[in-house]
C-alpha cells in the first residue's frame, strides 16, 4: 500500500503528459524499475537483519556519516508524508468536503496518524493485512463497473508518444515504487528477515500493477487530453461507473477506503521518519517524537499554499527522488560490500519489540 | 499515595475523552447542516442562448413529496434565469431558490440549438469544474424552446428529465439517436478525428409521436421524442443528421446496438420486409496505407468495410423467400440498401457538414505514432477529411426468420 495508496490518486496526470496512450506501460516500466530497488533493499536487509536503516548505515560508514544518511532518509519520509498527506486532504477537500476548512481535515488525518504511530508498526501491519484486501476488492470492483465505459481503442498506438518518452514516464512512476525503501526503517520487525526481497518485491509488483491499471483504464474512459486534464483522474473514473439506477454515486464507497489506506500508509512513512530521528538522535523510545514531528508534518503540508503549488511540488519530487531511492540501497550495499561488513545484533530496541 | 498516583494517570484520558467531546460538539457539521427539505435536486438542466446574445439555463427540480399518491402535487418545478454566462445564470438560478441546488441528479442536459451553434464549451468548463455534476448525465440538443421540452408533463415519468432518462436507458436501443452523455462530450470535441454526435430530443404533437392518432385536437399535450442528432465539429454545431443517418454514422462507429428498417421487397415481386439488425462490425481500411514522412498521415482512400446479420421480421409481399437463389437477392439487397445509407451519410459528413463524425480520424490517430497525429495531422485533419475518397462496403446476411417460415395467408 505504501507504493500505491496516495501516489495512484493523481499518477495518471503526471504519467500520460509524458507517455501519452503508453501511460499504463510506463507504470509497469516503473514497477520493474521498483522491483530491482526492493530487491536491493532486501539484500540489504538480508545483509544486516535486525538493523534499522541508521543502523546499517552507521554500521557501514561510521556513526558520523551513518547519521547523516540517516538523516536525508527522515528528510525523504517526510517530503512523502508531507506531499502525501497534502494530495489526501485536496482529494477530500475538493471532491467532497468542499465547505470543510483544509486545515481541520489535515487536523483528523494527522491526529489518526499519530494514534497509529504510538500504537506502533505492528498494530498498522495489521490493519493494513484488512484493508489491503477490501482495496483490492474495491479496485477489482471499480474496474469491471468501469469496463462497460471504457474505450480500449483510446490506448492506441501502443508506445504513445514514442519509446523515449516511455523510458521517461517509467522512470517517473519508478519513484512511486521506490517509495517502498521506506520499510528499510522497520524490516528488522519481519519474523522471516530472509524473504524481506521477496516481500518487497511483492510489494512493489502488486502495487505498480494496480496504478497501471488504474492509469490505463483513465485513459481508456477519459482519453488522453482528458485525463491530463482532470485533477484526481482516479476520483475522476470513480465517479463515472455505476451499476444500472441503484448503484449510482458509489464512488464514496470506493474513497472509504481508500481514504483509509492512504491513512495507513502515512502512519507507516510516519513511523519510518520517528524511528529514523530516533535512532540518529540515540533516544530508546520514539514516543516522545510523535508529537514534535506530527506538527512538523501538519506544517510542512500546509507550505504549498495551491492546488497549483503542490502539483508543482509533486512533479519535482516525482522527478527527482527515483534517484534518492535508487543511491541509497545501492550506496549502503556498495559500501558494505567493499567494507566488508555483515550485521550482527543490534541492541537498540523500539517500542514494538518490548 | 497510590490513589494519587492513580488519578494523575487517569488524568490523559479525561484530557481525551473531554477534546474528543468538544470535537463532537464542535465540528460535528449540525451548525449549517442541510436538511433533505431544504435541497432541490435537479434533474434537468437546460442552457441556450437569448436573441440577444445572453445564456439562459433552466433548472428542473424534484419536489419530493412525503405523500406519493397525492396526484394534486407538482412533482417538479422549473425556473428559469438569465446571465452573461452559463456560470452567472446558474448563481442567479441559485439565488433566487428556497432551495439549495444539487446537481448531482442531472439525468438529462438538454442545449438549445442556438446556443449549440456558438459552441457548447461555454458551457463545459462549469460544469467539468463542478464537483456535483456528473459525467454519466445525458447530452441533448433541440430546436425547439428548452424551457418547454424541460416543461413537458408526461404520464409515464414525474418529470420531463426523467422521462427522457428512460427513453435513453431502456428504448435508446432503437438507435435513431446516439446514446450521448456528457463524458462522450467531453472527451470527443478535443479530439478532431472523432467529433461528437449529440442526441436531439424535440416536442411532438401525439400524431407525430403515435402515428394514427386520428381527430386529435391541436390542444393536446405535446410529447418528446428523440430521434436524430446534432452533428458538432469541435464544440460548435455544423448542423442536423435524421434518423437513417444518426444510425448509419452508429454503424459506422460500431456504436449501433440494434437497428429496425423497412425496405422494398428486392425484385418485381413488390411489397416490403422489414428487419432488426441484430448484429454489425465496421472496419475501417485504408488500402494505399496512411503515408508517413513528408506527408505525413496523409490518407486518400478509406473502404469502410461493414458486415452484419438481420434478423426478418415482417414480410409483406407475394415473395415467400422459399428459395436459397432469392436469399442470396435478398441478402445483396440488403447490402445495397445499407450502402446507399452509408454513402448518404459520407456525404452529408463531407459537403453538408464538413466534419468528421463517423471517426475516420480516430482511426488515422491508432495508427501513426503520437507525434505525427498531434503534429502534423490533427490541425489540418477536417481539411483532409473532406477530400478522402471513402468507399462503403457492406455486406450483410440474413438471420432467423422468426417462428413461421411463411405468412399466413388466406387461399387465392
Amino acid at each position: 500500500m505504501i507504493v500505491f495508496a496516495t501516489g495512484f490518486l493523481a499518477a495518471a496526470r503526471i504519467l500520460v503528459p509524458v507517455a501519452g496512450t503508453a501511460a499504463w506501460m510506463a507504470a509497469l516500466i516503473g514497477g520493474a524499475i521498483g522491483l530491482g530497488i526492493g530487491g536491493l533493499a532486501g539484500m540489504l536487509a538480508g545483509r544486516f537483519p535486525g538493523h534499522s536503516l541508521v543502523r546499517m548505515a552507521e554500521r557501514i560508514f561510521g556513526a558520523p556519516l551513518g547519521k547523516l544518511i540517516g538523516l536525508t532518509f527522515a528528510a525523504y519520509c517526510t517530503v512523502v508524508l508531507g506531499l502525501g498527506s497534502r494530495q489526501s486532504v485536496l482529494a477530500m477537500w475538493i471532491a467532497f468536503l468542499q465547505t470543510t476548512p483544509p486545515v481541520l481535515i489535515s487536523a483528523v488525518f494527522y491526529a489518526l496518524v499519530i494514534y497509529a504511530a504510538y500504537l506502533g508498526i505492528g498494530a498498522i501491519a495489521r490493519v493494513s493485512l484488512i484493508f489491503f484486501s477490501l482495496v483490492v476488492v474495491s479496485l477489482v470492483v471499480l474496474t469491471a463497473l468501469a469496463v462497460p465505459v471504457a474505450a480500449p481503442g483510446r490506448l492506441l498506438p501502443i508506445v504513445g508518444n514514442g519509446l523515449g518518452p516511455l523510458i521517461r514516464a517509467g522512470f517517473l512512476a519508478a519513484s512511486y515504487a521506490g517509495e517502498s525503501i521506506v520499510v528499510l526503517a522497520f524490516l528488522r520487525h519481519l519474523k522471516d528477515k530472509r524473504g524481506a526481497s521477496r516481500a518487497m518485491a511483492t510489494g512493489v509488483a502488486v502495487g505498480m500493477v494496480v496504478m497501471a491499471v488504474a492509469t490505463g483504464f483513465g485513459v481508456m474512459m477519459l482519453g488522453v487530453r482528458g485525463i491530463s486534464r482532470v485533477t484526481f483522474p482516479v476520483l475522476e473514473t470513480a465517479r463515472m461507473v455505476g451499476f444500472g439506477q441503484f448503484l449510482e454515486r458509489a464512488e464514496i464507497l470506493f474513497l472509504a477506503l481508500w481514504f483509509s489506506a492512504a491513512l495507513l500508509k502515512l502512519a507507516t512513512v510516519f513511523y519510518a521518519s520517528i524511528t529514523s530521528i530516533a535512532d540518529v538522535l540515540g533516544l530508546r523510545d520514539y514516543r516522545p517524537l510523535v508529537i514534535p514531528y506530527a506538527l512538523l508534518g501538519t506544517a510542512l503540508s500546509l507550505i504549498p499554499e495551491s492546488v497549483l503549488e503542490t502539483f508543482d511540488y509533486l512533479d519535482v519530487f516525482v522527478k527527482y527522488s527515483v534517484w534518492y531511492a535508487i543511491a541509497l540501497p545501492v550506496v549502503l550495499l556498495l559500501g558494505a560490500v567493499v567494507l566488508g561488513r555483515r550485521g550482527g545484533d543490534d541492541h537498540v530496541q523500539s517500542k514494538d519489540e518490548h | 499515595m497510590s490513589r494519587a498516583r492513580t488519578s494523575t494517570r487517569t488524568q490523559p484520558g479525561a484530557v481525551l475523552v473531554a477534546v474528543c467531546l468538544l470535537a463532537v460538539v464542535s465540528v460535528s457539521g449540525c451548525r449549517d447542516a442541510r436538511e433533505i427539505e431544504s435541497v432541490g435536486f435537479v434533474l434537468g438542466l437546460g442552457i441556450d442562448e437569448t436573441a440577444d446574445g445572453r445564456i439562459e439555463v433552466w433548472a428542473q427540480v424534484a419536489l419530493p413529496s412525503a405523500k406519493p399518491a397525492e396526484e394534486e402535487k407538482r412533482e417538479s418545478w422549473m425556473a428559469s434565469s438569465v446571465g452573461d454566462t452559463v456560470w452567472d445564470a446558474l448563481r442567479q438560478l441559485n439565488n433566487r431558490s428556497t432551495k439549495v441546488l444539487f446537481r448531482a441528479h442531472v439525468r438529462a442536459l438538454v442545449i438549445g440549438e442556438r446556443f449549440a451553434r456558438g459552441g457548447v464549451a461555454r458551457a463545459l468548463d462549469v460544469l467539468a469544474r463542478d464537483a456535483q455534476f456528473r459525467y454519466r448525465s445525458w447530452v441533448f440538443v433541440t430546436s425547439d424552446p428548452v424551457g418547454d421540452v424541460l416543461g413537458v408533463e408526461t404520464k409515464q415519468s414525474s418529470s420531463a428529465a426523467l422521462f427522457l432518462d428512460d427513453l435513453m436507458r431502456n428504448t435508446a436501443r432503437s438507435s435513431t439517436a446516439p446514446r450521448s452523455r456528457f463524458l462522450d462530450l467531453v472527451t470527443s470535441i478535443e479530439e478532431p478525428g472523432d467529433q461528437p454526435l449529440l442526441a436531439r430530443v424535440s416536442l411532438a404533437g401525439p400524431a407525430d409521436a403515435g402515428r394514427g392518432a386520428e381527430g386529435t385536437p391541436e390542444t393536446e399535450p405535446k410529447e418528446l421524442r428523440i430521434e436524430g442528432s446534432a452533428a458538432l465539429c469541435g464544440d460548435k454545431m455544423v448542423g442536423w443528421l435524421d434518423a437513417e443517418e444518426t444510425a448509419m454514422a452508429l454503424l459506422v462507429c460500431n456504436r449501433l446496438a440494434t437497428y429496425s428498417f423497412v425496405m422494398p421487397m428486392p425484385g418485381n415481386e413488390g411489397g416490403t420486409i422489414g428487419f432488426d439488425m441484430i448484429r454489425s462490425h465496421a472496419d475501417t481500411l485504408f488500402p494505399e496505407g496512411i503515408h508517413t514522412g513528408d506527408a505525413a498521415g496523409q490518407v486518400t482512400d478509406v473502404v469502410i468495410r461493414i458486415t452484419g446479420t438481420v434478423d426478418i421480421r415482417e414480410v409483406l409481399s407475394s415473395e415467400q423467400l422459399m428459395s436459397m437463389q432469392f436469399l442470396e437477392r435478398l441478402q445483396a439487397g440488403i447490402s445495397q440498401h445499407l450502402e446507399t445509407g452509408v454513402r448518404r451519410l459520407v456525404e452529408a459528413a463531407q459537403n453538408r457538414l464538413g466534419c468528421d463524425i463517423i471517426s475516420i480520424g480516430e482511426c488515422v490517430r491508432r495508427r501513426v505514432p503520437a507525434r505525427v497525429w498531434k503534429e502534423d495531422v490533427a490541425s489540418t485533419w477536417h481539411d483532409q477529411f473532406r477530400t478522402l475518397r471513402i468507399v462503403p462496403d457492406v455486406h450483410f446476411e440474413v438471420g432467423k426468420r422468426g417462428m413461421t417460415m411463411q405468412s399466413p395467408r388466406p387461399v387465392d
